[in-house]
């Protein structure tokens, strides 16, 4: 069971099913995608338009009462793929009219599957990797160090959520295919049998309780997410700020004084905590490292470039996302070693204590012999046991 | 680890036997529709049946980019017409500019079909 829903393509009223007008909006969707830097891009595209409406006119006048996903991947296959007319296109582009950058990259939210906020299975489609390895992967860091979960909430606040498909090819890297196109159609399927199997058990519901109250809900768990978004972009922003101005003066105090004070306390206590886990050295290292370098290395190749007159290619964006990376790395190996240091001090400093007062009660038991004191049997055991 | 995050990616090129045929297509292509348009005015889907029919296009998409091109350059000028089958038509035409075009064309393609059929004769 489908909807039919009419549609205004080219000016003309079309019936169409409703999962027909998903592909169709999807495709011409990538297509609008396509030729927005195109020279009269609108035109053509709307040149398109009237010719799938014209097909769609044909296939009505035939006897079909609505156009259906047959009649639109029909028309899809005769019209091609942004990949089919990209490949024409090429020309146009190699005679210098307009040069399409390379659909680059990029960082993306995937809005459609998520547990939280979706960010895992970004970063795993960025990076190529399997969703649920991804979210093991910060559930475990999570849970040892705690240091992700701010990482977690700022990516949530700064990346963008994934939108149309042209977002998803993007988040993945690649370009749109006939594969994606069909693969959303199918996704768009299951969505319409979702919002089915709502519609039923939301009926189900109504003769029980007010239908009132569920829609209710649905609109208050929306709209609860975009707050929660709002207080975590505004939080997320704070944090980053603070966490830049301490980062950059942490970085020159512990550049100042690494040679001083820092060499002087580790040679009295023996190795650096620091020093002595292998794993934390070359993760200190390499985050102070990227910590210095990146922001200088990105000014020195920005003045460059400026200098140069040439055109600025450099992806500020991962840059930032690199040193905050780092950053947070840094944070969480410093204060794990910092931990470690005033643990380490705190048990010499109790020692020296425990020591000293156990002196004294021997002392004074030696001393004050006559007297005949009571004492606790532990600093009594402890007496003898240093006598 | 920086360089991975950095990355773009770039489609890389290979030599395919696709990308040749396509390529020796295209050169005529522009010159296929002038020559369609020269015969008064037609419509898009006349000049894609036509073109089709010998194997220059693939996917009518192709089509309304380069219309629009060489429309742009002034070599084409289009008229509204109404239509019974759906949205009004767009029935493209030659201009002055687009006919001498077609015309110096028609040269270039005689000469090089010669040149081709003497290299290809003589082997």
């Amino acid at each position: 069971m489908n909807k039919i829903i009419q549609i205004n393509l080219a000016g003309q009223a079309v019936s169409i099913d409703e999962i027909a007008y998903q592909s169709l909006a999807n495709y011409l969707r990538s297509l609008q995608n396509h030729f927005a830097t195109t020279q009269d891009g609108d035109e053509i595209l709307a040149d398109i338009e009237s010719r799938i409406a014209e097909l769609f006119f044909s296939k009505i006048k035939k006897g079909n009462t609505f156009i259906n996903t047959i009649d639109v991947s029909e028309a899809v296959s005769l019209m091609g793929t942004v990949e089919d007319i990209d490949i024409a296109d090429e020309e146009s582009e190699q005679a210098g009219t307009h040069k399409a950058l390379p659909l680059g990259k990029k960082l993306f939210r995937d809005s459609e599957d998520r547990l939280l906020g979706g960010v895992c299975s970004g970063l795993a489609a960025y990076f190529n990797i399997d969703t649920s390895l991804a979210r093991l992967g910060m559930i475990l860091l999570m849970l040892f160090t705690g240091v992700p979960l701010l990482a977690y909430f700022i990516l949530w606040a700064v990346l963008p959520a994934t939108i149309t498909l042209e977002d998803r090819t993007r988040m993945r890297g690649g370009n749109t295919t006939v594969n994606d196109i069909v693969n959303n159609v199918r996704r768009g399927a299951s969505d319409v049998a979702d919002s089915v199997k709502n519609e039923a058990s939301i009926m189900a519901k109504k003769l029980k309780k007010n239908d009132k109250f569920w829609r209710t809900r649905k609109t208050v768990s929306t709209g609860l997410e975009q707050i929660i978004r709002f207080i975590a972009k505004i939080l997320g922003a704070g944090i980053l700020i603070v966490l830049v101005i301490v980062g950059i003066v942490v970085t020159i105090f512990i550049l100042a004084t690494a040679a001083g004070r820092f060499t002087a306390y580790f040679d009295s206590t023996g190795t650096s905590p620091i020093l002595s886990i292998f794993s934390l050295n070359w993760m200190f290292s390499i985050t102070l490292l990227s910590l210095i370098l990146l922001p200088l290395g990105a000014l020195c190749y920005t003045i460059i470039l400026f200098i140069f007159n040439k055109h600025l290619r450099l992806n500020i964006k991962m840059l930032f996302i690199a040193w905050v990376l780092s950053l947070v790395i840094f944070f969480g190996v410093s204060m794990y070693a910092a931990s470690d240091i005033s643990i380490k001090s705190f048990k010499n400093f109790g020692d020296q204590l425990l020591e000293r007062s156990v002196f004294e009660e021997v002392f004074f038991i030696k001393n004050q012999q006559n007297l005949k004191y009571n004492a606790d049997t532990l600093h009594r055991d402890s007496g003898s046991l240093y006598v | 680890m920086y360089l991975v995050m950095h990355s773009t990616i770039y489609l890389h090129k290979v030599m395919k036997i696709e990308n040749t045929q396509s390529q020796m297509r295209k050169g005529v292509l522009e010159y296929c529709i002038l020559t369609l348009a020269s015969s008064g005015e037609v419509y898009a889907s006349d000049i894609i049946s036509n073109l089709k029919e010998a194997k220059l296009l693939v996917v009518e998409g192709t089509l309304y980019p380069l219309l629009t091109r060489l429309k742009n350059a002034g070599l084409l000028s289009y008229s509204w017409k109404e239509s019974d089958q759906g949205p009004p038509r767009k029935y493209y035409s030659l201009t002055p500019k687009g006919s001498l075009f077609c015309q110096e064309l028609a040269t270039t393609w005689h000469e090089l079909t010669q040149s081709v059929n003497q290299i290809t004769a003589s082997k």
